[in-house]
């Protein structure tokens, strides 16, 4: 096993950390975890200083394990948007992002995965991602990808595309204010949806470059509904019942 | 608490609808013979005089709701538009539940006194089953021929009241509206046949009578 | 069996016939447009989105042989089921999707069906439809293994039926390639259903299976704000 090792840095003040992969990235049978605790009330964002490219391991076929438990007080917030991660041809990753929000604590969520180098179908992906608010499971969900496998690359996977981006916003009181926002051009297909609890998410699936630059401009403005007002919890199975009666 | 749990339409409704207050009329008939113009002309003349509510499983655009709303026709939210999936009489007869659901959901909103389902175009053979509505108008026009009545089919046959309409084609068609009339009695018996020009008769006035006298005798 | 087949019956009045299970989205787009297009997103569709109904219906079905005796029924924490259920949707409008079926399949089997389990639903906001149907499997005589089938078995068809209606197919040939994927589908039911008999047996329905589709889930939000469609879903 060759140990992966990744470097925590400080890179803007104390509330900006980046992930530094120091040996080039992970490789097949490498298992990684890392457990962050984000005390009550503090501010964290978490980047990563490149694409996490994962390559096969020379002696196994096993994938490369990456966990990450993101616990978050009361009244934190946490940006987690390291870049992209590229599976290269024959190689295998899986991913577990857990993250528990306590009470007023925020989150935003993103990743986005790559299939292959440029020029490559792409090796295999699960990425995991649970996000639970006070306890409450608000989202769990798995993305398949394998560029081998032509079932996940088909109309119920990827749709031939090779990347596959989700950007969650998470936490008590977030309201789903870019649930509706929404976009298709030949290069990328997008859409906010509201999660059934306090958080939305945005699906993206297209060309790296497209699912990259979607993720970006619509996290600008995840950004700024952090700052917006606190409406009412939209209805998800319609519209609310009037009291009985009537004319 | 999860957002589904704070908003429930009609939660505890899962059967097929009760017998409220409101009368269920289907309308149903082919493509093209008046069922939207109808439903558009009851409801114009009905609603200052109750509380109405529509269930499309027409194709429903934005540009269908605004033109009724354009038109005064009715406030988007008593409209209900219920996708059927290319097989517009299963969603009336065979497979009532998303239309009962579309119902149940105006009903819990609006407690209207007069539901109006219509149904998307098909053919002489579809009708509605009596789970989802009360009563039921076929809609035929002069323009497929003045032999549709004698073709029969239970739309023709069993429906609660057979609209004949636009008349006012009778003479550039070449149809005979006497004979209609003569093959639409002989067949339904003791069921109301109207011949109607809804063009010429926007009011939809024979219509409304039979409508009107429904949700009387409901109410009483 | 022959309860049990009601329930795998499409004449069986459960709103199903309205949505098309994604298909709709994809043919509008050109991004499935033959027999063989179809039979690749049923494949996928039963491994990844399927793979989370089939196991959601076998807990159901767990779940109400657990709370057969009336008074247990509302004790079996539906609505914790029924979260999970949510947390493994991240499309609002499959979300609706699902519980509109739900609702349609509970007026029915509330009829057809009306044990402890079923009844138990009716008290509850609009359920998911995997644990209506799952329940109703209990009640009529499936297996866990049987519910996570029958689950599996309305993915494969209503996409198959909505994709003839749509695109023209010989139903002959859709039949072939449905065949082809249940044969494929029944070791994704029995596994899913063993992991949902695990959870319930636990009590924690975190641990059922995650799996979606990313194109599906995208899509299907897309399909919600599209003019003119023929199905809901």
């Amino acid at each position: 096993m060759h140990g992966w090792p990744v470097i925590l840095r400080p890179t803007g003040g104390d509330e900006r950390v980046h992930l530094v992969h120091a040996a080039g990235g992970p490789l097949g049978g490498d298992d990684f975890a890392l457990s962050v605790d984000v005390g009550p009330g503090a501010r964290l964002a978490v980047h990563s200083a490149g694409a996490t490219l994962v390559q096969p391991g020379a002696a196994t076929d096993a994938p490369a394990r990456w966990t990450v438990e993101l616990q978050v007080g009361a009244g934190a917030r946490v940006h987690w948007a390291p870049e992209p991660t590229v599976v290269s041809d024959g190689a295998g990753m899986e991913s577990t992002v857990r993250v528990g929000l306590a009470t007023g604590a925020v989150a935003t969520v993103r990743e986005i995965v790559v299939l292959g180098r440029h020029g490559q179908r792409g090796g295999r992906h699960a990425g995991t991602t649970h996000v639970a608010v006070g306890g409450v499971p608000l989202l769990a969900h798995t993305t398949l990808l394998d560029g081998a496998d032509p079932g996940l690359c088909g109309p119920a996977g990827t749709g031939g595309a090779r990347a596959v981006g989700t950007l969650v916003r998470a936490g008590a009181g977030v309201v789903a204010t870019l649930s509706g926002r929404r976009g298709e051009t030949a290069d990328v297909r997008w859409a906010w949806s509201a999660l059934d609890g306090p958080g939305e998410v945005l699906m993206a699936v297209g060309t790296p470059a497209a699912v990259a630059a979607v993720l970006d401009a619509e996290g600008r403005g995840a950004a700024g509904a952090e700052d917006g007002p606190r409406g009412a919890v939209a209805a998800e199975r319609g519209s609310p019942v009037p009291a009985p009666g009537g004319s | 608490m999860h957002r589904d749990d704070l908003m429930t339409v009609h939660a505890h409704t899962p059967l097929p609808a009760a017998p409220g207050r409101a009368v269920r009329i289907g309308i149903g008939g082919p493509v093209g013979g008046g069922k939207t113009a109808l439903v558009a002309a009851l409801c114009r003349t009905l609603r200052d005089r109750m509380s109405l509510a529509v269930v499309t499983n027409d194709i429903y655009t934005t540009e269908d709701a605004d033109f009724l709303r354009r038109h005064g026709v009715l406030p988007d939210e008593r409209i209900r538009a219920v996708q059927t999936g290319c097989c517009p009489h299963t969603a009336i007869r065979d497979d009532i539940t998303a239309n009962l659901d579309a119902v149940d959901e105006l009903v819990a909103l609006h407690d209207p006194d007069l539901v109006l389902v219509e149904s998307g175009g098909d053919n002489l053979t579809a009708t509605f089953s009596y789970g989802l509505v009360d009563k039921q108008i076929f809609v035929v026009d002069v323009a497929g021929g003045d032999k549709v009545p004698r073709k029969g089919g239970p739309g023709v046959t069993r429906s609660d009241l057979l609209v004949i309409n636009k008349t006012d084609l009778a003479p550039l068609v070449g149809a005979d509206l006497e004979v209609m009339r003569t093959d639409a009695e002989r067949l339904r018996g003791d069921r109301p046949t109207v011949l109607v020009s809804l063009r010429e008769q926007p009011d939809a006035g024979p219509v409304v009578e039979w409508v009107t006298a429904l949700v009387r005798a409901r109410r009483s | 069996m022959l309860p049990v087949l009601l329930l795998a019956d499409s004449r069986l009045p459960s709103g199903g016939h309205g949505h098309s299970g994604g298909v709709e989205a994809l043919v509008d787009r050109g991004l499935l447009r033959t027999a063989e297009d179809l039979e690749l997103f049923l494949e996928g569709r039963v491994r990844t989105g399927g793979r989370v109904v089939a196991a959601a219906a076998a807990a159901a079905c767990a779940l109400a042989e657990h709370a057969e005796h009336a008074e247990h029924a509302d004790r079996a924490g539906w609505a914790d089921w029924d979260a999970a259920v949510s947390a493994r949707t991240p499309s609002a409008a499959l979300r609706a999707a699902s519980r509109a079926q739900g609702a349609a399949l509970l007026r029915t089997v509330s009829l057809a069906f009306p044990a402890p389990a079923v009844t138990a639903l009716r008290a509850l906001p609009r359920v998911h439809h995997p644990l209506v149907l799952g329940a109703a499997a209990a009640a009529a005589g499936a297996s866990p293994a049987e519910a996570a089938g029958l689950a599996l078995h309305h993915v494969v068809g209503g996409a198959s039926t909505a994709a003839v209606r749509l695109l023209g197919l010989d139903p002959l040939r859709v039949t072939a390639v449905a065949a082809g994927v249940a044969r494929s589908a029944d070791p994704v039911a029995a596994e899913a259903a063993a992991l949902a008999v695990a959870a319930v047996v636990a009590g924690d329905p975190t641990v059922l299976p995650t799996e979606g589709s990313p194109l599906t889930d995208v899509l299907a939000e897309l399909h919600r704000a599209s003019e003119a469609t023929l199905f809901a879903s």
